[in-house]
């Protein structure tokens, strides 16, 4: 191939050079080779790692929905002044000069010959940073004191913030009212590295507004050293509704990347996955009685101040929860901000009222006379003659020295419906001590004691013995079981045992959660399927109606002999007409005394209910700690709820709001 | 390929020569362009770039317009001029990245050392084109030791390693050449080896307070035996390796415009990483086939010349451009130290491709002037 003119070419030296250049050629050739070709994916890396920063970008989180589409939950923005650090290189540079100019009038030995100045890499580096940070100290000023709020810039995190992120805008002031937002807009954006920045916080319009059942949300924990170079804050549910129905809620965060320069200044930006916002939770609550429900309760008669209780409103046809209300209640709002002060979180944790303890779901409660429900089923099916009269002394004793277990209804002479409605102690104690296997084991059908299964969460068993416990140590507490004391439970679980007796049967599993809808598509996707059954009660048609009566006759029966229904006050005018009208209420009241020490009350009281007792639609169950007596205190906080849904059913054509949502 | 065209009607230019030398230029335009447009005070950087390959052009076409034997009559007066050049750096310089290199003539800056290559083969050639048997006279083996090594102390002074080694090479390569005796030459090759490790070692282990080299060339060398971090370097090679098989195309490589190659680099010395980034591969294989073909075109001429002096002439600009694109690309991909010199006709800088031009015309002027052997 290469054939030389041999005689210039003595030695063939030629030849030599030929093949040293096509030999340093196909050197370069191989190395470009490996590199570009063979090794390439690893320097892509190389580059990616050195110029692209990935930040988490959270998604708007879903709103929390009542029943009809009112809002519970949602977010505001909230409106950040930022800093665009890359737009301050120039100011930087030359405030270091500056600096590096006094630094070097103050420190002659830094001369070197010929005038040349040489610095220290340290002291290079910390002129650098003050420089950085007067720079930005004095924008932040002069912009905080434009915006009628001055602010010193902490050089810490300013200091941080920069060495880390740079290529992520510096907040210097946060959540700007809207005055704030126009001075902003008019006086700094677009000419300067000012911007602003909006970021979407959860917002209770509400406020305490079922705030045990909603939950609250908190800044998640920013993860150190995941994929992201920088997450922004976004929220995690902590509790309750927010809290289960997170996924939901939530949404999926994205990705957005930046490209930095060599300086860590941001470029340009790429959306690599957007987010996608979190779908709204509609609950079976109905916020107008949700609210009522609150309002009676707040307003309980005979009660403490500042009232310590839970309602629980629930449809008897499904176990929807129309309201669930435990008070004192919380500000979620306080919770999805960064800071709180520390009077805020004094009064989150206040340790006598516990407003963040959901007393409907969580709170274990003796539930007194009204457990005489109980005692009737078994009683009555054990052979009890409910017209059989029984002369009450008024008060119980097991023996004649023993402790006296006192007697609202004083002494008399009772047959069961009469006893029933005035609430004798001493009756229910004498039909029902002999029977305890039997009342527990009635208990236990009717699943008292026991968790709910309400989505929520939160909620405890309380505590009721099975009827296998039965022995000697459990029958000297008997009498006490009888009319509901040395047991527990809790108003949601009372609330369904209401609903059996209203719908004469079935125990369903309390709902609060109906769907979740796709703010996007409007997809549904439901979450608790309605109307789940959670047993079917055996109780028989004679006794149902015995107890039925019974408990109307609690609100109804006028005070002849041997005197009124215990909730009839509730229930009446002065005169005797029903505050209701013809929406006829079934209730039975309650009151516990609360013997051991540890406890934070004396004294539980309560009303349980449901109507129209014609065709139960509602269910309302109010406990009140430290009240009255359970008529006095609790009959009057449910008559006002019914009130609010006589007026709402009035105001709706009589259409039931269970059935408008369907 | 090599076979003589003796007969007086072969063409006249050499075209592929022509047309390598003119695509190398266009490509350095554009990426010129490329590398340089994002900075506000650089944009105008490849206008200048095409006013050099006019100027260069020009060069050429008078560097091949007399007869290369005419030239060579003058070749004492160029080397000289070269030399006294490259003094002048020492007197009136301007100092760059700590190097002195340049001479300041009002708009632009001359670089001496571009120039003292052409004046050391053009004088070399001169001197070695005598009879075979004087060449093995030591004296001229010193000779040309000493015309050689004046220049090569004068860069290595300022100091431009990289480029004071391409005064050995090209010298190297002529004396082989030109015949001088193995023997020498190996003495000669092994002589520079063992003081070039002994530099070597000294640079890297005599203490700093001697101050034998500068330290940033005392990082080059440490780099490149692996055991410092140069950034530049680093970076190169991101750039060339992330431009992959076909590359991110032309203005869409992002090392020059993140800033992560130097900026003032990125147009000059870092040119090559630039082109690789942007076309990949492929755009790598397009430049090596244009520097083969000015190569190998280059060897042919050499092997057709009509003497020795036409014939080392061509040898030495054959090395000279070997070497400074072996140099420069082998940096980019890390096989050789960061030397700071110029990729001919790609990198900008008016020295380099005006003097890269003239010795493309030296080339096709012995071409041209083969025939009247």
């Amino acid at each position: 191939m290469l054939v030389f003119d041999v005689f210039k070419d003595e030695g063939g030296r030629l030849h030599v050079i030929t093949w040293v250049v096509a030999g340093g050629m196909l050197v370069l050739l191989a190395g470009l080779w490996f590199v570009q070709v063979v090794f390439a994916q690893r320097f892509e890396i190389d580059l990616q790692r050195q110029s692209i920063r990935h930040v988490r970008t959270p998604a708007i989180r879903g709103r929390i929905l009542d029943r009809n589409g009112l809002v519970l939950a949602d977010d505001k923005p909230r409106y950040n002044a930022t800093l665009y650090l890359e737009d301050l290189q120039r100011q930087f540079d030359t405030e270091y000069s500056s600096l590096r100019k006094a630094y070097v009038q103050a420190h002659p030995e830094a001369v070197k010959s010929k005038g040349k100045v040489t610095l220290v890499a340290a002291v290079r580096q910390q002129l650098q940073w003050e420089a950085d940070c007067a720079v930005v100290s004095n924008i932040t000023w002069l912009v905080s004191a434009s915006l009628g709020q001055p602010r010193l810039l902490n050089n810490k995190v300013f200091l941080r913030h920069y060495r880390e992120h740079p290529y992520v805008p510096f907040p210097i002031v946060p959540d700007l009212a809207p005055k704030q937002v126009a001075i902003l807009a008019e006086q700094w954006l677009g000419q300067s590295a000012v911007e602003m920045e909006t970021q979407p916080v959860r917002d209770y319009p509400h406020e305490n507004l079922a705030a045990n059942l909603l939950g609250y949300v908190q800044h998640r924990d920013t993860l150190e050293g995941g994929e992201f170079a920088f997450d922004m804050p976004d929220y995690q549910g902590i509790s309750g509704v927010e809290k289960v129905y997170d996924d939901q809620l939530s949404g999926l965060p994205g990705d957005k990347s930046i490209l930095i320069n060599n300086l860590n200044y941001r470029q340009r930006e790429e959306i690599q996955t957007p987010n996608l916002p979190g779908n709204d939770v509609c609950l079976t609550i109905d916020l107008p009685l949700q609210q009522a429900a609150e309002k009676a309760l707040a307003a309980a008669p005979g009660a403490p101040p500042i009232v310590r209780g839970a309602v629980v409103v629930m449809d008897p046809r499904n176990g929807d929860i129309l309201a669930l209300v435990s008070a004192p209640a919380f500000d979620p709002n306080l919770f999805a901000l960064e800071h709180r002060t520390r009077e805020e979180n004094e009064r989150l944790n206040d340790p006598k009222y516990k407003p963040q303890f959901n007393r409907a779901v969580s709170g274990a409660y003796p539930p007194g006379s009204t457990f005489k429900i109980i005692t009737s089923v078994a009683c009555l099916e054990d052979g009890l003659d409910p017209n059989e009269t029984f002369d009450s002394p008024g008060e119980y004793r097991a023996s004649p020295t023993s402790r006296p277990i006192h007697d609202t209804a004083g002494p008399g002479r009772f047959n069961f419906k009469e006893a029933f409605y005035r609430s004798s102690n001493t009756y229910f104690i004498m039909k029902g001590k002999d029977h305890l296997r039997k009342i527990l084991e009635v208990a236990k059908r009717f699943h008292l004691g026991e968790k709910t299964g309400i989505s929520t969460h939160q909620e405890v068993a309380g505590d009721i013995p099975g009827p296998e416990k039965v022995g000697p140590s459990l029958r000297m507490s008997a009498p006490d079981i009888c009319i509901g004391q040395e047991i527990t439970a809790t108003p949601l679980q009372l609330a369904g045992m209401i609903s059996v007796i209203a719908n004469g049967g079935t125990l369903y599993v309390p709902r609060v959660a109906s769907h979740a809808q796709s703010p996007e598509t409007g997809e549904i996707e439901e979450l608790d399927a309605p109307g789940r059954v959670h047993d079917h009660v055996r109780i028989n048609a004679r006794d149902l109606a015995l107890i039925r009566e019974a408990m109307v006759a609690d609100t109804e029966h006028p005070a002849e002999t041997p005197g009124p229904g215990s909730a009839y006050k509730a229930f009446h005018h002065a005169g005797g007409a029903p505050l209701l009208g013809s929406f006829r209420v079934a209730g039975k009241t309650g009151t516990a005394e609360v013997k051991s020490p540890g406890s934070p009350y004396r004294r539980v009281t309560w009303f349980d209910s449901y109507g129209p007792c014609e065709d139960p639609r509602y269910v309302v169950v109010v406990m009140v700690e430290d009240g009255g007596f359970g008529g006095t205190t609790c009959a009057p906080v449910a008559e006002k709820i019914y009130e609010a849904i006589l007026k709402q059913e009035q105001a709706s054509h009589a259409r039931p709001p269970a059935l408008a949502q369907n | 390929m090599y076979e003589p065209q003796l007969n007086e009607h072969g063409r006249y230019e050499d075209w592929p020569l022509g047309a390598a030398a003119l695509g190398l230029m266009v490509i350095g335009a554009a990426f010129i362009f490329s590398a340089t447009e994002r900075h506000l005070s650089l944009q105008e950087t490849y206008l200048h770039q095409v006013l050099w390959c006019l100027l260069g052009v020009g060069a050429a076409a008078a560097a091949c317009h007399f007869d290369y034997g005419v030239l060579a009559r003058w070749s004492a007066v160029f080397y000289w001029s070269t030399i006294v050049l490259l003094l002048a750096v020492f007197a009136i310089s301007a100092a760059h990245h700590g190097a002195k290199r340049w001479i300041d003539l009002g708009p632009f800056y001359l670089q001496p050392s571009e120039f003292a290559k052409i004046g050391l083969i053009l004088w070399l050639a001169n001197y070695l084109s005598r009879p075979r048997e004087e060449l093995r006279r030591s004296r001229v083996f010193l000779g040309v030791l000493g015309y050689t090594l004046l220049p090569f102390v004068l860069v290595l002074r300022e100091p431009d390693l990289g480029s004071a080694l391409v005064f050995l090479a090209i010298s190297l390569a002529m004396m082989f050449v030109a015949g001088v005796p193995n023997r020498m030459l190996a003495g000669l090759v092994g002589g520079v080896g063992l003081l070039g490790v002994l530099a070597v070692a000294l640079i890297l282990f005599a203490p700093p307070q001697l101050k034998i080299v500068e330290p940033y060339q005392k990082d080059r060398l440490l780099n490149f035996f692996g055991r410092g971090k140069s950034y530049n370097v680093q970076q190169a090679l991101i750039s060339v390796g992330s431009g992959g098989l076909t590359g991110k195309n032309w203005r869409q490589g992002t090392q020059h415009a993140l800033g992560f190659l130097p900026i003032g680099g990125a147009h000059n010395d870092f040119i090559f990483s630039v082109i690789a980034e942007e076309e990949g591969f492929v755009g790598s294989v397009v430049v090596l086939t244009l520097y083969s073909a000015l190569l190998f075109t280059g060897i042919k001429i050499a092997s057709q010349a009509r003497d020795r002096l036409g014939q080392l002439m061509a040898i030495g600009v054959v090395t000279l451009l070997f070497s400074h694109v072996f140099i420069n690309i082998g940096m980019n991909i890390r096989i050789m130290p960061v030397a700071g010199i110029p990729l001919p006709l790609l990198s900008y800088g008016g020295s380099s491709v005006i003097c890269s031009l003239i010795a493309i015309g030296l080339l096709h002027n012995v071409h041209v002037y083969r025939r009247y052997y």
